[in-house]
């Protein structure tokens, strides 16, 4: 179809702070919102714009319009991709759903670790990638260099790619035009029943979810029956539209090739995963996209509501984020120490911090977050295997024949400097190592087998901090390996806080329980008795701390001008109370289930 | 006849301490007399009706910083004004460096019958590094003046757990300042507030662990009652019927009115009770009273009506500051109910923890807080907290 010949649909891909997004805002800037045709559409239309504002979306994607060199007006539809590793299949169903990919690479740093893992990704979705050369103004830049660098170790030709400084505004015409000759326009056809994919949704409390696709085959319009193909639900059409900046932009129709969202008053988010097909009810397509899958959760923790009360609320804003995120998982679960909350299951850490963020700033919840750990594979004597994503469910040892952890293969590239340390690193991660290549003589790739439970706390950060900032990471799950495990106990006042407990390496309990005894004296305000904090394998206690009495706490001088001081003072006192938790005649503050996650920090 | 007890706030300094953050502000002496000619129009403009004073007490900053011609036409104000009770208690603090026998005679001349003379140590390095404008020696020609004038009220007031003092330091100031034989002595534990010089300084600073206060506090009281103080508050100690009768009124929510920027009130008219403060504006306060205003709502300010609920918790956490408690009868007076049936929980759980005591039975009982009680005394005044 004609149409199709000057659409481009496209995303970024970079390594992260390789200006990514900077160069993505310098395309919406040099590029209109709209065509001439429909500029004049829309000003008609203008109620329609008002009606729509204040709307604000998340920008997924975003569709601009550049008037080429050549004369003619393109549509680009940027894709854009989570830049996580945590995200990788919202990441391939994103490329899955472009023709081709802007490869932004640093001319300082060249490639990194998320540059290869970015650049395979999207050669494996037959996306066309060209590279892209920025922050050239940078002292240290070294552009040529990083122009072999691509050739020779990704293969892509790019000897003519653009030189830019996305944040200074150079060389953005170049980009421009070579996604114009670069990119493959879409090649759908129009005649054929309609095929889309979803690559993102959203959860308008007007309008139910909004799906955002791209229409491969066919076309959808208002009004028209559509099929998610997995879930097998049905809808029909309420509007269509694409994405102008930051606001939803009705038309009649989206045909083959285009990207856009629709509307279908659908009030679950379950029945439109990412990476679903959609297709019509009357005319269907004879088979679904490939690459949908169920992504699993990688994570898992507890979520409480800090306040008992909020536990319905809780359960709600879970719902609603659900909607949005098909890979949030979440089930009702009890614990002694912190009541009703749910266990819920995350792509990895990242995702974790981004929902419970949500959660606390957009739903406006108090939360606290237990331990994060995996999913251990537990062999039972009898025979059974169950899959433990809860501590506090391992079953007694006894019953135990020997359980598995997750393992990843990970690839580290690092300058050479710093090889030695970032090895070291990774054998107290309990790493194995897959081998070592060098990218160039000044730069090694380097190849470990880790366990799961290893990297999500803080892998990244040590790793940073031990390679100065230079070393990158990236990472895919290789599957189940035997391990010694145990449960790590942490008594309270010598009562066991359930929600404190987590599982670790045999290896690695006494270092741990010695750690987190360390760290949740410091968390746990003086009482005015005194608490000893006691880590326990089974019934052995490995580590021991107290937190001393409280002996003092006087207001010295309290007059007539003091009283209302006085006052706050009593009323700080009695608040921060509110936001602890009783075990026993202990109060808790709820900062302290987190502070697992902070053991590798000093 | 309506007793109201009366305080009036000289917010000038010398030096500010630098443990001090209560109000003060510099000032030229054009300044001073604006301030004194706008505290005259204030006792002027205060409707006094049917009041009577109990007390009176001028504080600060530094009162004596003034002339004493001032005291005398500002005691003498409030005598035209409103009407003294026989047994007023006049107070006036001091500081040793800015009295000679002369200024201490006219304040007993104007009726002042009781001095609150600010030592904090015997040490003359402890009073230079807190800040203080005076020596031990000037102290001691001051106590011994106001003694031979006539004083028989007199107050020291001391600082424990300065920043780099020794506990033996300390209970050398202790038993110096006893053996004067005042009527009364305040021993205040240091409290680090924002603001002040200490604060700023408090990562150089070397203060006492909390052991070390703790026993500091144990000596101060153990020390005192050999020689004859009782300890009716947590600072405070005093001969068998010499404690202060104006600051007791604060912990037991009597009426005052306060005199002066910064000066607080509180006031009870009919049902309603409110606290406010006079504006912490030296300047301001001066401006608008010399301005002649139509009522003194123009210098008020953070005026709080408190609730039945505010009073209640008040009357808890302010009462149990004194070692004498609150008692049965007082709540059932002033609320019209029971003690017990507010707070018979946290009383019975304070005392099974020790923290507090009962004495007497039903309208008769009396709750107090025990030695512990007192030295954790914030976390049991807060469990009063009715929110």
């Amino acid at each position: 179809m004609d149409q199709q010949k000057f659409i481009r649909n496209f995303c970024i891909i970079a390594h992260i702070d390789h200006g990514k997004s900077t160069l993505a805002d310098r395309i919406i800037e040099k590029t209109g919102l709209l065509t001439s045709r429909e500029m004049q559409a829309q000003v008609l239309d203008n109620m329609e714009l008002e009606r729509e504002r204040g709307i604000t979306i998340k920008s997924q994607a975003v569709r601009t319009v550049y008037k080429a060199k050549d004369g003619n007006e393109y549509i680009f539809n940027l894709i854009d991709t989570p830049g996580h590793v945590d995200f990788n299949y919202e990441v391939s169903r994103s490329l899955a759903a472009c023709d081709g990919a802007i490869l932004v690479v640093d001319a300082a740093q060249g490639i990194e670790a998320q540059t290869l893992a970015n650049v395979y990704l999207a050669l494996d979705h037959d996306l066309d990638v060209f590279p892209v050369i920025n922050k050239i103004d940078l002292p240290s830049a070294e552009p040529q260099r990083v122009i072999d660098e691509i050739e020779d170790v990704i293969g892509l030709e790019a000897q003519d790619a653009p030189l830019i400084s996305a944040k200074n505004g150079i060389g953005i015409e170049d980009v421009l035009e070579q996604i114009i000759t670069k990119i493959p326009a879409p090649s759908g056809d129009t005649e054929q029943p309609l095929k889309a994919l979803i690559f993102d949704s959203l959860y308008d409390s007007y309008r139910g979810v909004i799906v955002f696709f791209r229409v491969m085959d066919g076309n959808v319009r208002k009004g028209s029956r559509i099929r998610m193909m997995a879930t097998g639900a049905e809808f029909e059409v309420v509007e269509t539209g694409y994405f102008g900046a930051g606001q939803f932009l009705p038309c009649e129709e989206l045909t083959a090739g285009m990207v856009g969202y629709l509307t279908a008053s659908i009030k679950n988010v379950k029945d439109t995963r990412v990476g679903d097909t959609i297709t019509d009810v009357a005319n269907p397509c004879t088979e679904a996209l490939p690459g949908y899958k169920k992504v699993l959760s990688m994570v898992y923790c507890g979520l409480y509501p800090a306040d008992g009360a909020k536990y319905p609320d809780l359960r709600d804003a879970l719902e609603k984020l659900q909607l949005n995120d098909a890979s949030l998982f979440y089930e009702p679960e009890t614990s002694i120490a912190l009541g009703f909350g749910f266990r819920c299951g995350f792509l990895g850490l990242l995702h974790l911090e981004i929902i419970q963020e949500r959660l606390e700033r957009e739903y406006g919840l108090d939360l606290v977050t237990t331990a994060p750990g995996v999913v251990y594979k537990v062999y039972k004597t009898n025979g059974e295997v169950t899959e433990l994503t809860n501590p506090s469910n391992l079953p007694d040892p006894s019953e135990i024949d020997y359980m598995e952890e997750p393992i990843v293969s990970a690839e580290i590239m690092v300058t050479t400097e710093f090889v030695g340390s970032i090895m070291t690193l990774c054998q107290e991660r309990r790493g194995v190592s897959r081998g070592m290549e060098y990218i160039e003589t000044t730069r090694a790739l380097l190849k470990y087998d880790l366990p799961l439970n290893e990297i999500i706390y803080d892998f990244f950060d040590a790793l940073k901090s031990r390679s100065k900032g230079y070393a990158s990471f990236d990472y895919e799950m290789k599957g189940y390996e035997r391990s010694e495990l145990v449960k790590l106990d942490i008594l309270i006042n010598r009562e066991e806080v359930d929600a404190l407990s987590f599982i670790v390496h045999a290896g690695s309990a006494y270092e741990r329980g010695r750690k987190m005894c360390e760290r949740l004296k410091e968390e746990i305000p003086r009482h005015l008795f005194e608490i000893p904090i006691q880590a326990a394998v089974g019934s052995k206690i490995i580590a021991r701390e107290t937190v001393k009495a409280l002996r003092k706490d006087v207001l010295a001088k309290c007059y007539g001008g003091d009283i209302t001081r006085k006052k706050k003072l009593l009323e700080k006192q009695k608040e921060g109370k509110k936001r602890m938790r009783q075990v026993g005649n202990v109060e808790i503050p709820q900062k302290a289930f987190m502070s697992v996650l902070k053991l590798d920090n000093d | 006849m309506k007793e109201v007890s009366v305080y009036v706030h000289i917010p000038f300094c010398i030096q500010k301490c630098y443990y001090c953050d209560f109000f003060s502000a510099p000032a030229d002496d054009q300044l001073k007399r604006d301030y004194m000619s706008a505290l005259l129009r204030q006792i002027e403009m205060t409707e006094w009706d049917n009041r009577i004073i109990k007390s009176l007490f001028i504080g600060g900053g530094t009162p004596s910083v003034l002339p004493s011609f001032f005291i005398e036409e500002m005691t003498g104000r409030f005598r035209e004004k409103a009407k003294f009770a026989p047994d007023c208690e006049i107070s006036m603090e001091v500081n040793p460096g800015t009295v000679d026998r002369e200024k201490l005679s006219r304040y007993f001349v104007c009726g002042i019958n009781r001095l609150s003379i600010g030592l904090q140590s015997a040490d003359d390095r402890e009073l230079k590094a807190l800040g203080r404008i005076h020596t031990f020696s000037e102290f001691v020609d001051a106590f011994e003046a106001a003694r031979m004038i006539g004083f028989w009220n007199l107050n020291i007031d001391l600082i424990s757990s300065i920043p780099g003092q020794s506990p033996e330091s300390f209970q050398r100031t202790l038993r110096t300042a006893a053996g004067f034989l005042p009527e009364h002595l305040s021993v205040y534990s240091l409290i680090l507030e924002e603001g002040t010089e200490f604060y700023r300084r408090r990562n150089e600073l070397v203060f006492p662990d909390e052991d070390t206060v703790v026993k500091t506090d144990e000596f101060t009281r153990e020390y005192l009652r050999e020689k004859g103080y009782v300890r009716y508050e947590i600072s405070n100690y005093a001969r068998e019927g010499r404690a202060c009768r104006h600051n007791c009124v604060y912990w037991q929510r009597g009426t005052y009115l306060g005199f002066g920027a910064g000066a607080a009130s509180l006031i009870e008219d009919g049902d309603i009770h409110k606290r406010y403060t006079i504006l912490r504006d030296v300047k301001e306060y001066a401006r608008r009273m010399l301005a002649g205003p139509e009522n003194l709502q123009c210098v008020m300010t953070d005026i709080q009506q408190l609730s039945r609920r505010e009073r209640m918790e008040e009357f808890m956490y302010l009462g149990l500051r004194m070692t004498d408690g609150v008692s049965a009868e007082h709540f059932l007076h002033d609320f019209g109910i029971p003690i017990r049936e507010v707070y018979g929980g946290i009383l019975d759980e304070m005392t099974v923890k020790g923290l507090m005591d009962v004495e007497g039975g039903g309208e008769q009982e009396r709750f107090f807080l025990t030695e512990r009680g007192f030295d954790v005394s914030n976390v049991v005044m807060a469990q009063f907290l009715l929110t």
